[in-house]
């Protein structure tokens, strides 16, 4: 026979016992739909993750602090004490934060990330800045959390850009603020100026004037504000009393670096004794526990095929047994023992298939009703972009999947139907 | 050219046992036999007298213990799976008393099964199949389904498509059985009007003592053996 005739042949076969068919496959559609909608669920929760993430860390930044080295820790990383490391800064933040203890770096260590081949700028990080409020105008005084702008951040911004150079009081709100500094839109709020109050380790409260430049992206979770460069160091100057100790460097690379620069740029510092972390750790710390919810709820779906493949055996069995005559006949008119055995395979195969592709076609119509209502309720701030993602490759993967599970599955009575004996067969009632 | 005297069929000492020690039945006591071409036979005896065993090895449908069959000179019991399939489906016609039609196939899809199977292509099976039907006056009845005929009407389906591959054997199997008597003899005519159109073999198993003498020969079998 031709291949297109056992295909047909095949479908034909599957149509004589519509509801057996029918039952047999729907079993098989409720593993392929779980799985298709456990995976437009992890693609889609790794996507919304990287997209919360995009607010906070730039590809091209590595975070450098102490700490990793061995020659900085003992048994099980526990850090030595490091006399000219150790420094208490003394700080009041929101949550009443006074003295933090940190390790500490300072300029020589600056100089030695900078020299590192790949690196093009390096900058302090100052994370113990804590102001008191942020207000405009007369509106009510609100706290927010601040961090430092560098050069390069490529956030996409809901409105404006990160501060310039010659921006030196610039600063980029979250998006949440937008109507405590009495706008009503992203654009609406730039160009605002607001008062920043810093309090100095003298108690001697001061306020700062701070442009409002950019407004971050409508994400779930907000990230601090980023202040410019010059104003967060006269900040932490006022604050702390110095600028010339910090927590942490970010380390800059080029803004096209790829994932491979970024391990080695990693591997570099941390030959000069840093701890060094990049977008990629970040992002792996958030995607391990989401891989692993994934495993198991795949595990799930695999145990619905399972029982879905024992109803293909059961019911190709069947259809041998029924069919026992037609085998006979088909073997005495000339059909080869293999094509016996090929007949019940497309058939299989075809199970499969049909499961494979109504389970994935109801699981994107789910995602087609379930995105919108999803995007407008609970995730919010991931704009157009969809919770649930059904990419082709998954898909046509789970198809193809299934297929070879419904062609192991039929193996078995297929071969039964291949040995059977033509005289035998065509006795059988 | 093929020798026309020469039989196309012919047995040598043909045995067939079925079953092992104490259970050991002898179905076929040596079987020796030769068939012309275009020649009409008709096998006959009692129920287990062996002469169903006779036309399944005779068709290749099943291996003698001992002996041989050839087709021309061709032993078919030293033939592979594939060449004895391709020789079924190639060179002989089927019919069976049960007609084994398709239920749920049209009469045309079922004319052209043997086809369908040898991998001929959809246009020139159909093609075939049409011919063939009209050969048995069943063409306007080409697109019905088989379960829609009545019983003389599937027979002359089944004698179709026992046409179709231009056989150079047609077995078959009490092809009256399942027929009135008046269905049956138009049955016979029309088989025995296009073998001798198409110069056939014909090999006939059946009770039939009628249908038994239109045949150009009866080989009578009785506990594995000719006796006539």
């Amino acid at each position: 026979m031709r291949t297109l005739d056992y295909i047909s042949t095949a479908q034909t076969n599957l149509l004589r016992t519509k509801v057996r068919t029918f039952l047999t496959i729907l079993a098989f559609v409720i593993g392929t739909f779980t799985l298709a909608m456990v995976t437009a669920f992890s693609q889609g929760l790794r996507s919304y993750v990287n997209t919360q993430l995009s607010a906070y860390g730039q590809p091209n930044a590595i975070i450098v602090s102490l700490g990793s080295a061995s020659n900085q820790t003992g048994p099980n990383g526990i850090p030595y004490y490091q006399p000219n490391r150790q420094s208490t800064i003394t700080a009041s933040g929101p949550r009443g934060d006074k003295k933090t203890a940190s390790y500490t770096l300072n300029q020589s260590d600056l100089t030695k990330i900078k020299a590192v081949p790949g690196i093009i700028a390096a900058y302090p990080d100052y994370v113990t800045l804590a102001i008191d409020y942020a207000q405009y105008g007369n509106l009510p005084k609100y706290i927010m959390d601040v961090q430092g702008a560098y050069p390069t951040e490529s956030i996409a911004l809901a409105a404006g850009s990160f501060p310039t150079i010659s921006q030196s009081t610039g600063i980029v709100i979250p998006y949440t603020y937008i109507q405590a500094f009495g706008a009503n839109s992203a654009s609406q709020a730039l160009g605002r100026t607001i008062n920043i109050q810093v309090t100095s380790s003298a108690n001697q409260p001061k306020i700062y004037k701070a442009v409002i430049t950019g407004v971050l992206p409508n994400t779930a979770h907000q990230p601090g504000a980023y202040l410019a460069n010059q104003l967060m160091s006269s900040m932490v100057q006022y604050q702390t009393g110095t600028t010339s100790q910090f927590t942490n460097i970010i380390a800059l690379a080029n803004t096209n670096v790829t994932k491979a620069q970024r391990l080695s740029l990693k591997t570099a510092i941390q030959a000069k004794g840093y701890r060094a972390t990049t977008y990629d750790d970040i992002i792996a710390n958030f995607n391990q526990p989401l891989s692993v919810v994934s495993a198991g709820l795949t595990g799930f779906a695999a145990i619905a095929l399972l029982a879905a493949t024992i109803g293909i055996i059961n019911t190709l069995l069947m259809a041998v047994l029924e069919r026992t005559q037609e085998i006979g006949l088909l073997k005495a008119l000339g059909m080869r023992r293999k094509g016996i055995t090929f007949i019940y395979l497309v058939e299989a195969a075809s199970i499969g298939f049909w499961g494979g592709i109504i389970g994935v076609l109801l699981a994107a119509l789910v995602g087609y009703v379930a995105n919108p209502i999803l995007n407008r309720t609970i995730f919010t701030g991931i704009g157009s972009a969809h919770l649930l993602t059904y990419p082709l490759v998954y898909m046509a993967g789970i198809i193809v999947g299934a297929m070879i599970i419904g062609l192991l599955a039929g193996t078995l009575p297929a071969i039964r139907a291949g040995k059977l004996d033509p005289i035998e067969a065509l006795r059988h009632e | 050219m093929k020798n026309p005297d020469q039989p196309i069929l012919k047995t040598a000492k043909l045995h067939k046992s079925y079953g092992k020690k104490t259970n050991r039945f002898e179905a076929l006591k040596g079987i020796d036999l030769a068939i012309s071409r275009g020649e009409s036979i008709a096998i006959i005896g009692k129920s287990g007298s062996g002469k169903s065993t006779l036309m399944h090895l005779l068709a290749g449908l099943d291996k003698p213990t001992n002996g041989n069959v050839y087709w021309s000179d061709q032993s078919i019991s030293r033939m592979n799976e594939k060449q004895i399939t391709n020789l079924r489906n190639t060179k002989v016609g089927f019919i069976f008393q049960q007609f084994f039609l398709q239920p749920t196939l049209t009469v045309l899809e079922n004319t052209y099964l043997p086809l369908k199977i040898a991998g001929i292509s959809s246009h020139n099976r159909k093609k075939l199949a049409k011919e063939a039907l009209k050969s048995v006056d069943l063409l306007d009845k080409s697109d019905n389904l088989a379960n829609d005929l009545s019983g003389g009407q599937r027979q002359r389906v089944a004698i179709a498509r026992a046409l179709i591959n231009n056989p150079e054997v047609i077995f078959a199997d009490e092809p009256t059985g399942n027929l009135d008597s008046e269905t049956g003899k138009q049955i016979i005519e029309l088989l025995f009007s296009l073998q001798k159109k198409n110069n056939i073999t014909l090999i006939i198993v059946t009770h039939d003592e009628d249908l038994a003498k239109k045949c150009d020969r009866i080989i009578k079998i009785s506990d594995g053996k000719i006796i006539k």
